[in-house]
């Protein structure tokens, strides 16, 4: 990390300590004209009445909470280091029944340090993973510069849903004062001000850095036109690139941790709760298993391909053809793929099932058997993929050189040594390229499931990416389907990690 | 040498072998397409249609309004084709071209985008366009794939192997940054730029899930979700289904067999994403 870096990250942490402090202090404040106390809210979340109780911090006797429950007003407790805590009855949504309590710490220092700090040390390792991604330090800018991304998106969401924690809990139970109101957005305002908070601190952070350069450039004039046309050049992908790829990141992580009802008004923190719901649903395991089942046609279609390519390597009539040919599965739109795959697999008239008829085979019934469904969708991808690896090995056999292949003959090695000493050594980064690659893309499949099988029959075809198409857009469960998307992102930047350290020489330079 | 010559026919053999594979479902589908609709159901089923129906086409391609359809899916690759091709160019450029201030750092979160999944962004994303107001508008529909840093680097290396003498010379003559990537930059990055928009037709004209979610109402729809849609609507009726399938085919079929050399061009530089 240069010095500039440095300076950069920390007036960008600064800032954001000021903004976050300045909220904080406008929820106190809210809170202080309501209740007649300087009190900060611990972890308040969660009590709007459909959630669970929240858990107070162990330190709080149960029966102060008790009493607060039944006096139904603020009280003060002392936690056992002493610390002086308010605690406030919470009622539910329609200000009706007491559900709950919260415990405040009395001091306004105390809210500072826990609202804001995490979120603040959290945005530190942000811009400390930026800066040594700039600073090209680390081998790998690109991962680096992604985790301080997400970091600061996490930073964001995190002194989001603190605040929001604090303002809801209070709302329904005392009289909120109109800057309360305010800043008690509804939810996905709320969300956007998450994403709005994200450009903001990355538009701080340009802000600081283009001061500083302005300093440093003010002499040379060039320069600074230059900088200024390369940001004009760069800026419309920039902008598309924060919308609808880094913010999204940050926000995905957030529906995850939030309930994400589309009627509801509010959407309250609820930690891992639907982590847990997806690890207690069979189906999304099963999705899950399928999934790694389904990335095996991946090895197998290699193996085939491979075997092609040694057949095919060698002065051949007519070859180019056939490069053109074997791209048309993937050229050629997948939902006609599907159609014509169905039919010919279809179990009364379907070709493949009269060529087995005419050897005397039985017929199968590819889709609308468990036990074939998924083997029959594996095949499909194949026939898919078969022709791409197939060209990738047999400019990977091209690029050996024929005196390395002649010098091994004359040692006196037979084909398969050769193949086993000389060719497959030569092969095998293509191989991992095509292996890492190819489970990757696998992972994406949506479209032959959806028009093949529906995920059926009896989820034997359900993949993560159709179970989050379905939780979201048929079950509308927005904040599950986001949960499983996390963990479908994580599966797939640890592929896509996994494959950059392998594959060495990627466009890492700059 | 009969061991050569045992080669090369086990060569030809397997390049006829798996050119047949290749080719076989689509045939199987142009010929099913000029079915008839019961004459499918037999067992052994005809390979040939005993006299070919070209009414299926009209026939299929009118039972939905596939005309709308067709519509929307130009709008959407020609809108995606323009978004990719004019940021990776200009991008591209400046990334290969110009030395500026806030160069790497923003290089490495360019690369950093080029490893995030967009299948797992699909929830956010959707409400982001929801918030937007662009849910079931033409706008929604082209607004998440405008953009590919894939394109981005592509062009940036094609530049990177490109001298810059005419640039220079262009500069020394008083043209503007813009004029320079304009009148002299972009001319020479051509085929880079043929790659990216062929690639961006391509995904844009399969692409099925995003226009799926985002498109609600009928005249939106895009042709595979159209497709996909008849598939439920005439279940039985196979050569309708194969003809609506060959049609959604016959575009980018097309440009695939126009822009060959762009697509070997862009598959050399690692074109499966």
């Amino acid at each position: 990390m240069t010095r500039v870096h440095r300076r950069v990250a920390m007036a960008t942490a600064v800032l954001w300590a000021v903004a976050t402090i300045a909220l904080s202090w406008r929820v106190l404040k809210g809170i202080d004209e309501a209740a007649r106390s300087r009190e900060a809210l611990y972890r308040a979340h969660a009590s709007q009445g459909h959630a669970p109780s929240p858990a107070f911090p162990p330190s709080i006797e149960a029966s102060a909470l008790a009493s607060v429950q039944q006096e139904e007003r603020p009280l003060i407790v002392h936690d056992p280091d002493g610390v002086e805590l308010v605690t406030a009855p919470v009622k539910d949504a329609d200000d009706w029944e007491i559900i709950g309590a919260v415990a405040l710490y009395g001091r306004w220092r105390e809210c500072a340090l826990r609202v804001a700090a995490p979120a603040i040390a959290v945005l530190v390792v942000a811009l400390v993973l930026l800066g040594s991604a700039s600073a090209a330090r680390w081998s790998r800018p690109g991962i680096t510069a992604l985790g301080g991304v997400v970091a600061a998106g996490a930073a964001a969401a995190l002194t989001l849903s603190q605040l929001q924690a604090a303002a809801a809990a209070l709302a329904p139970r005392l009289v909120v004062p109109p800057t309360l109101a305010r800043l008690a957005l509804p939810s996905p305002s709320l969300a956007f001000a998450a994403l709005a908070l994200v450009l903001l601190a990355a538009a701080g952070a340009l802000a600081v850095s283009a001061v500083h350069w302005h300093a440093e450039a003010a002499g040379r004039p060039a320069r600074v036109r230059e900088t200024l046309a390369a940001w004009g050049f760069i800026a419309p992908s920039l902008a598309h690139l924060l919308v609808f790829t880094i913010a999204p990141v940050g926000f995905l992580v957030w529906i995850s941790v939030h309930d994400w009802d589309l009627l509801a008004s509010d959407r309250p923190f609820v930690g891992l709760a639907h982590f847990r719901e997806i690890g207690a649903d069979p189906s999304f395991w099963r999705a899950l298993r399928n999934g790694l089942v389904y990335a095996l046609y991946v090895p197998a279609t290699m193996v085939a391909a491979l075997a092609a390519a040694l057949v095919l390597d060698q002065p051949l009539r007519g070859i180019k053809v056939l490069r053109v040919v074997v791209f048309l599965p993937y050229v050629a739109s997948t939902v006609a793929i599907a159609l014509v795959w169905q039919w010919l697999l279809h179990r009364d008239f379907g070709l493949l099932n009269a060529a087995l008829a005419a050897v005397h085979l039985p017929r199968v019934d590819w889709l609308g058997n468990p036990a074939t469904a998924l083997p029959a969708l594996m095949l499909v991808s194949a026939w898919g993929q078969l022709g791409y690896m197939m060209v990738v090995y047999l400019a990977g056999l091209q690029a050996i050189p024929a005196s390395l292949l002649e010098a091994a003959r004359l040692d006196g090695a037979d084909a398969w040594q050769r193949f086993r000493l000389v060719v497959w050594p030569m092969l095998r980064p293509v191989s991992t390229y095509l292996l890492l690659t190819g489970i990757i893309w696998s992972f994406h499949g949506f479209t032959l499931v959806y028009v093949m099988t529906e995920g059926g029959p009896a989820h034997a075809t359900d993949v993560l990416v159709y179970r989050i198409y379905q939780t979201a857009w048929e079950f509308r469960r927005f904040d599950v389907a986001a949960a499983m998307s996390v963990v479908l992102c994580a599966l797939l930047l640890a592929l896509t990690a996994l494959q950059w350290r392998v594959v060495k020489g990627e466009p890492a330079d700059a | 040498m009969p061991k050569a010559r045992g080669r090369r026919v086990a060569g030809y053999g397997a390049a006829l072998l798996l050119a047949l594979v290749m080719v076989a479902p689509f045939l199987w589908m142009l010929s099913t397409a000029l079915m008839d609709e019961f004459e499918v159901y037999q067992a052994p089923p005809p390979l040939l249609p005993a006299s070919p129906r070209f009414a299926n086409f009209t026939e299929a391609l009118t039972a939905l309004p596939f005309a709308v359809y067709f519509r929307n899916s130009l709008i959407l690759a020609a809108a995606t084709v323009v978004g990719q091709v004019a940021t990776a160019a200009m991008a591209g450029y400046a990334f290969a071209r110009h030395r500026f201030a806030g160069r790497t750092p923003l290089f490495a979160v360019y690369l950093g985008t080029l490893m995030i999944p967009g299948i797992a962004l699909l929830v956010p994303r959707f409400l982001i366009v929801d918030a937007m107001g662009l849910v079931d508008t033409i706008a929604g529909l082209v607004s998440v794939e405008l953009v590919a840093a894939w394109g981005i680097f592509l062009v940036r290396q094609y530049f990177l192997s490109l001298p810059r003498d005419m640039e220079d010379a262009a500069r020394l003559d008083g043209a503007s940054e813009w004029q320079v990537f304009w009148r002299v930059a972009l001319p020479l990055a051509r085929p880079a730029l043929a790659t990216v928009a062929l690639f961006a037709f391509i995904d844009a004209w399969k692409a099925l899930l995003w226009p799926l979610i985002i498109a609600r109402s009928p005249d939106l729809r895009v042709v595979e979700a159209g497709v996909a849609s008849f598939h439920g609507m005439y279940y039985a009726n196979w050569p309708w289904q194969m003809a609506a399938a060959v049609a959604a085919l016959v575009p980018v079929l097309l440009v695939f067999f126009v822009a060959q050399k762009a697509f070997l061009r862009g598959l050399a530089f690692g074109g499966f994403k």
